[in-house]
């Protein structure tokens, strides 16, 4: 007779000296951040079982807008706002945007850029800009190695610089614009740009997509039906998702817009629905971050 | 549960003592049995000295229970040459109740299903149960959880102290 391997505990484990690889399986199921946090705080066994950086996979968070240097935020995932406390030294420098899990600071002469992370104290400075640069969007922040933002140039002029960081110093590509940029994002070698008639913009606009080395654009994206109010993209779980936000008389109703999934395939792409979004959600500024503990 | 005579039968063997008669069939739904089997084919007595009967008897009851629905599914396919789309999404959200019947257990309970399953490696009912420990978490606070689990808090105050002031947002109570 053969006898399985004993290594399975005696029978009175309880929850607090739970072996620690199952309290990690259940941790992961865990898709708020927020329920992370609170499951590290019950005790010392659970803590351990939940290391900071293995926190599940989290639908970004959007910033609805800085007040007092505060961000307000929401979250994809629960839809509820919150309000983050950043460290005491993003205070003193201009916040000009978030991506992956970072917030974009510089001070007022864009000559100290800096990366942060929100819930954090970690922060990383960037190589300086170049000094004919006079606006910065962040474009696509996936590491702090792994930097694109959007510049205007500070004379009046037609087009827009991509600056994609390169070791210690910035590569930038030109790119030709008729109006301004409303939303942009990078994938896989392509600048995702949703262009912008002006202020007071009616329907959804289209989304062009451009090659990053050569500044060409390669294909166009027309969007979902709708009068809009805002409407801008963020990067989640590697795919790139579009958030239409419709203007609040037309719908009447309590849709405020849809979450939109970019299917890319080769140089087409198009746009499918995902799930309706909540009128809350509407004056959300175009910023998003990914929460991240480490 | 049809059983044909010819199937062979295995015994299980509680670590109270008592014995449990499965087909085989149901027995191979644990991977770690299956493993056995796979090595030496003539096993039909197998002590498992971790598990209590009251817990054995639960992940008999959901191994056959699930053997049993795949089987049904499989003769439906038979007879009708290919599964209804209908039929199938009924079998599923009628499994699906079940498990959840199922899982309507006391934390002591579910505890020892998770350490059985794990054990015996029986992957639905370790995804099931895990899942379920999960639901019991989300959207409670620390205090709420241990009690939920019988959980004495072994964090000293500093600890939780920084804890909290870390990420506010995160015991709030809208978040």
């Amino acid at each position: 007779m053969q006898q399985l391997p004993c290594k399975m505990e005696k029978s009175n484990v309880d929850w607090s000296c739970f072996p620690s690889d199952l309290l990690h399986l259940i941790s992961q199921r865990l898709s708020k951040l927020s329920d992370f946090i609170r499951f590290r705080s019950v005790c010392k066994n659970w803590r351990l079982s939940a290391s900071r950086s293995v926190a599940p996979p989290q639908l970004p968070w959007l910033i609805k807008f800085w007040c007092k240097k505060v961000p307000y935020v929401s979250s994809l995932s629960s839809c509820k706002d919150l309000i983050i406390e950043v460290p005491q030294m993003v205070k003193k420098m201009k916040l000009i945007g978030a991506g992956e899990t970072y917030i974009l600071a510089c001070d007022c002469e864009n000559s100290y850029v800096s990366l942060m992370n929100p819930l954090t104290d970690e922060e990383h400075p960037l190589p300086p800009l170049p000094e004919y640069i006079c606006t910065i969007k962040p474009v696509r922040i996936s590491s702090k190695d792994d930097i694109t933002l959007l510049c205007y140039p500070k004379e009046i002029f037609e087009g827009v610089f991509f600056c994609r960081i390169d070791g210690e110093k910035w590569s930038i590509v030109e790119c030709k614009t008729e109006s301004r940029v409303v939303s942009c994002t990078y994938y896989q070698g392509m600048y995702f740009v949703i262009w912008g008639s002006s202020f007071g913009r009616e329907m959804a606009q289209p989304t062009k997509i451009i090659n990053a080395t050569t500044g060409q654009v390669v294909a166009v994206v027309n969007p979902p039906p709708g009068i809009v109010n805002n409407e801008y993209m963020v990067e989640s779980s590697g795919e790139i998702l579009r958030v239409q936000m419709l203007r609040h008389l037309v719908t009447r109703g309590k849709d405020g817009g849809g979450l939109y999934r970019y299917d890319i395939e080769d140089n087409t792409a198009e746009l499918l629905r995902m799930l309706s979004l909540p009128l809350s959600l509407a004056t959300a500024l175009g910023d998003w971050f990914v929460p991240s503990l480490h | 549960m049809a059983r044909s005579s010819t199937e062979n039968m295995i015994t299980l063997m509680s670590s109270d003592g008592e014995e449990f008669m499965v087909t085989e069939k149901v027995a191979r739904e644990c991977t770690t049995i299956r493993n056995m089997l796979e090595d030496d084919c003539v096993i039909t007595n197998i002590p498992l000295p971790n598990v209590t009967s009251d817990i054995l008897s639960m992940v008999i009851e959901y191994c056959m229970e699930h053997v049993a629905a795949a089987e049904k599914a499989a003769a439906e396919t038979a007879e009708k040459g290919s599964s209804s789309a209908p039929a199938a999404a009924k079998a599923n959200k009628d499994l699906e109740e079940w498990d959840k019947a199922f899982m309507n257990v006391d934390v002591y309970t579910l505890c020892d299903l998770i350490l059985a399953a794990n054990y015996l490696n029986v992957s639905g009912l370790l995804d099931l149960t895990i899942q379920t420990a999960a639901n019991l978490i989300k959207g409670k606070s620390p205090e709420q959880i241990r009690k939920t689990f019988h959980i004495q808090n072994d964090l000293s105050l500093e600890e939780e102290e920084k804890i909290r002031s870390q990420t506010p947002w995160a015991f709030e109570k809208s978040e």
